[in-house]
């Protein structure tokens, strides 16, 4: 066919002269195209209509189209576009649904326009139609998600706020706006750096320029703590989670921030209240244990004293070689200072106020805390045996506290052999699941039958106890996310257990 | 104090112990340390020449001040004993004082009072000595005697006279006046007054 007008002088439009093709196109044609007379009956249906309804043309041809194909909601807007399109001649766009033969309703978004004869009358309405509904349920879901996310954004108790890599902020919710006392139009455009605080303000831009230049998050994903600055220029503590948001053009943050100042000084008041307790618990074992305390002072006193004394003599005398007189003037140093350890020891325990962690080894505390009980060791004739772990990983602790811990274990294993005939204390540490595990037996006298009433507050089964002890130790091992148990032994004795998570920051 | 006195110092802490040694020993005493009462009763055996005194710590482990204070009263040791104490509880510083104690001393202890103590000590020990010695020596003398001479010399220390104990004996007047003056002269003694005075001291 082609051929034919290779040697024609003017080129001839085919569509015009070949009404075949015409007709191939209007079946070959993804669209759907259907025709209709001025009545509104199909004249008709193209194959994508078909394969769209399920219906063939020869069923189609002649119904008029709202009476097989609309949803009966719409036929009167239907009837009102086509009427439309019948007296005026302006092609126009609309979009409604059909109904399948098997029910299903598609979307057809139409582009309509009509052929008319000389005088104007309309001979066609022709609608040339794509079928969206696809789009449209895709579209509708993201308008459902962005309403939900919206209302999730609205109503959040945490604020929400998003810059860009400037560190502009885009938006925020009203949460946010509460929080730091501002109305959205004061903050929108402003850098973000306004509601920090210093040091954080002048740190920030470097923060953000050093994650966009080397990727090196110190806070994308991580919840963390951070000072916010409000309207009023005060501060308030806040936890912050950042992730970060790539489109094609631009990068944004998204800060997700929480005012944590209510809980912070509830954690505050509730350590300061654990602080006192365990302050009157220790002064009050303190008193317990006041005459063994005198006792294990007054030895070095005495030693130095007599050392002393005997120096005084010793000068005197010319025969004296002079290494006598330098030994003793160094044993009077050793006793000074081993009376001055066991009043450092000592000093530290009565100590008040606030309370920090550090990195603590218990094996050391373990040693310390012996020493504190040395006399009453002695006088019991108890054995100790430690097996204490090498290189044990620290803990990350208020030393004192756990300090108060071991020593009350320790007491009172001391107290259960009292009347034993063997009296063995054995200590032992290890590292097991992340923890630090410290176990502390006696060969006493056990357990009463009250091992679940052990760490209640006032529980005592001594004449002379406060019940203050184990129920301060059961708080303050809580207070370090740990654990504390008690079991009585077959053979007799105790156990006391204690767990604490080892100090994993500083292996990081 | 007599140059053979010792003086025992029993504490369990080596540095109170060697303090209180080099202290007493700079003050010309001679001293023997122990760390526990047990090395103690070990190597002082029950009925030895001990002389001296004792400075005896209250609060040791295994046997305690109080118990071998107990011990040396059971076993006729007049040993003085001065107590020192970490922390001195009035009970058992009564308990001490009342068995027999010098004196007792809080540690850390001033130097004038624990060498006045030790001194008053040695002369409790002395004393002790002194009389054990005079009364074995009388008892020596006493037992030069013959039962008859013993007999007749309770009847002259109760104040009887030649006449009545004659009686009593149902002897001569002659044969009780020649016992007398035998046993006058085996008590060494010069007259009846005398040995009245000599018995009544033993028996004290």
């Amino acid at each position: 066919m082609v051929t034919k007008y290779r040697n024609s002088l003017q080129p001839v439009n085919p569509l015009a002269t070949e009404p075949e093709i015409t007709e191939s196109i209007l079946t070959a044609a993804g669209v759907l195209l259907v025709i209709l007379d001025a009545g509104g009956r199909i004249v008709h249906f193209n194959a994508a209509c078909e394969k769209a309804t399920g219906y063939t043309d020869d069923e189609m041809i002649g119904q008029h189209v709202w009476d097989r194909l609309l949803d009966p909601e719409e036929v009167d807007d239907v009837k009102a576009v086509f009427h439309g399109l019948v007296q005026l001649p302006n092609p126009n766009e609309y979009e409604n649904y059909w109904v399948a033969k098997n029910g299903k309703r598609i979307c057809i978004h139409w582009f309509n326009t009509s052929i008319r004869d000389s005088t104007g009358t309309v001979r066609w309405i022709i609608g040339s139609g794509l079928d969206v509904t696809e789009k449209k349920r895709v579209q509708q879901m993201l308008e459902e998600q962005a309403a939900k996310l919206q209302a999730v954004v609205e109503t959040a108790i945490e604020g929400i706020i998003t810059i860009d890599e400037n560190g502009t902020i885009e938006s925020l919710n009203p949460a946010a706006e509460r929080m730091f006392g501002y109305n959205e139009e004061e903050l929108i455009g402003q850098k973000v750096k306004m509601l920090m605080p210093h040091p954080y303000r002048e740190q920030h831009q470097k923060y953000i320029d050093r994650y966009l230049r080397t990727g090196d998050a110190r806070i994308i994903g991580l919840g963390r703590e951070a000072m916010g600055r409000r309207s009023d220029g005060s501060s308030f503590p806040l936890e912050l989670a950042i992730s970060e948001v790539v489109l094609p053009r631009k990068r944004l943050f998204t800060g997700i921030i929480r005012d944590i100042s209510d809980r912070r000084s509830a954690e505050k008041r509730e350590r300061q209240q654990l602080a006192e307790h365990a302050h009157a618990a220790r002064l009050a074992a303190l008193g317990e244990m006041a005459s063994g305390i005198a006792h294990e002072l007054n030895q070095p006193l005495a030693a130095i004293v007599s050392f002393a004394d005997a120096c005084l003599n010793l000068v005197k005398k010319e025969e004296v070689p002079e290494e006598v007189i330098v030994d003793t003037l160094r044993q009077i140093s050793e006793q000074g200072l081993r009376a001055g350890d066991m009043i450092r020891r000592l000093r530290q325990f009565v100590k008040t106020g606030a309370l920090d962690r550090e990195i603590v080894n218990l094996n050391a505390v373990i040693n310390d805390m012996l020493a504190m009980v040395r006399h009453e060791i002695l006088m019991n004739e108890i054995e100790v045996k430690l097996r204490l772990q090498h290189y044990l990983p620290s803990v990350w602790a208020d030393k004192l506290q756990i300090e108060q811990v071991v020593l009350n274990i320790l007491r009172n294993a001391i107290e259960a052999m009292e009347t034993s005939d063997t009296s063995v204390l054995h200590i032992e540490t290890s590292k097991n699941d992340e923890k630090i595990c410290v176990r502390i037996s006696d060969t006493g006298c056990g357990l009463a039958d009250s091992a679940d009433k052990l760490f209640k507050p006032f529980y005592t089964t001594k004449e002379k106890g406060t019940g203050l002890g184990l129920s301060i130790s059961d708080t303050i091992i809580e207070a370090h996310d740990g654990e504390i148990s008690a079991e009585s032994r077959v053979d007799g004795g105790a156990t006391f257990t204690f767990r604490l998570p080892i100090a994993e920051a500083i292996y990081e | 104090m007599t140059d053979n006195s010792i003086i025992y110092v029993i504490d369990d802490d080596d540095a109170v112990r060697s303090g209180l040694k080099l202290l007493l020993q700079s003050e010309g005493y001679q001293v023997q340390d122990f760390g526990s009462a047990t090395d103690f009763l070990q190597s002082c055996l029950v009925g030895c020449e001990c002389r001296g005194c004792l400075i005896l710590d209250l609060q040791m482990p295994d046997m305690n001040g109080l118990a071998l204070q107990q011990k040396l009263i059971e076993r006729s040791i007049t040993l003085p004993i001065i107590f020192l104490s970490g922390h001195g509880t009035i009970p058992a510083a009564v308990q001490a004082l009342r068995d027999g104690a010098v004196d007792f001393i809080e540690k850390p202890v001033r130097r004038e009072h624990l060498l006045n103590c030790v001194q008053k000590a040695l002369q409790i020990d002395a004393q002790v000595y002194l009389r054990t010695e005079y009364k074995s020596a009388i008892e020596q003398r006493i037992s030069r005697l013959t039962e008859r001479e013993q007999e007749i010399m309770d009847l002259i220390v109760d104040g009887k006279a030649n006449k009545v104990i004659a009686v009593e004996l149902s002897i001569s007047e002659r044969t009780v006046e020649l016992h007398r003056s035998r046993i006058l002269r085996k008590m060494e003694v010069r007259n009846a007054v005398e040995l009245t005075q000599l018995i009544s001291s033993v028996n004290n």
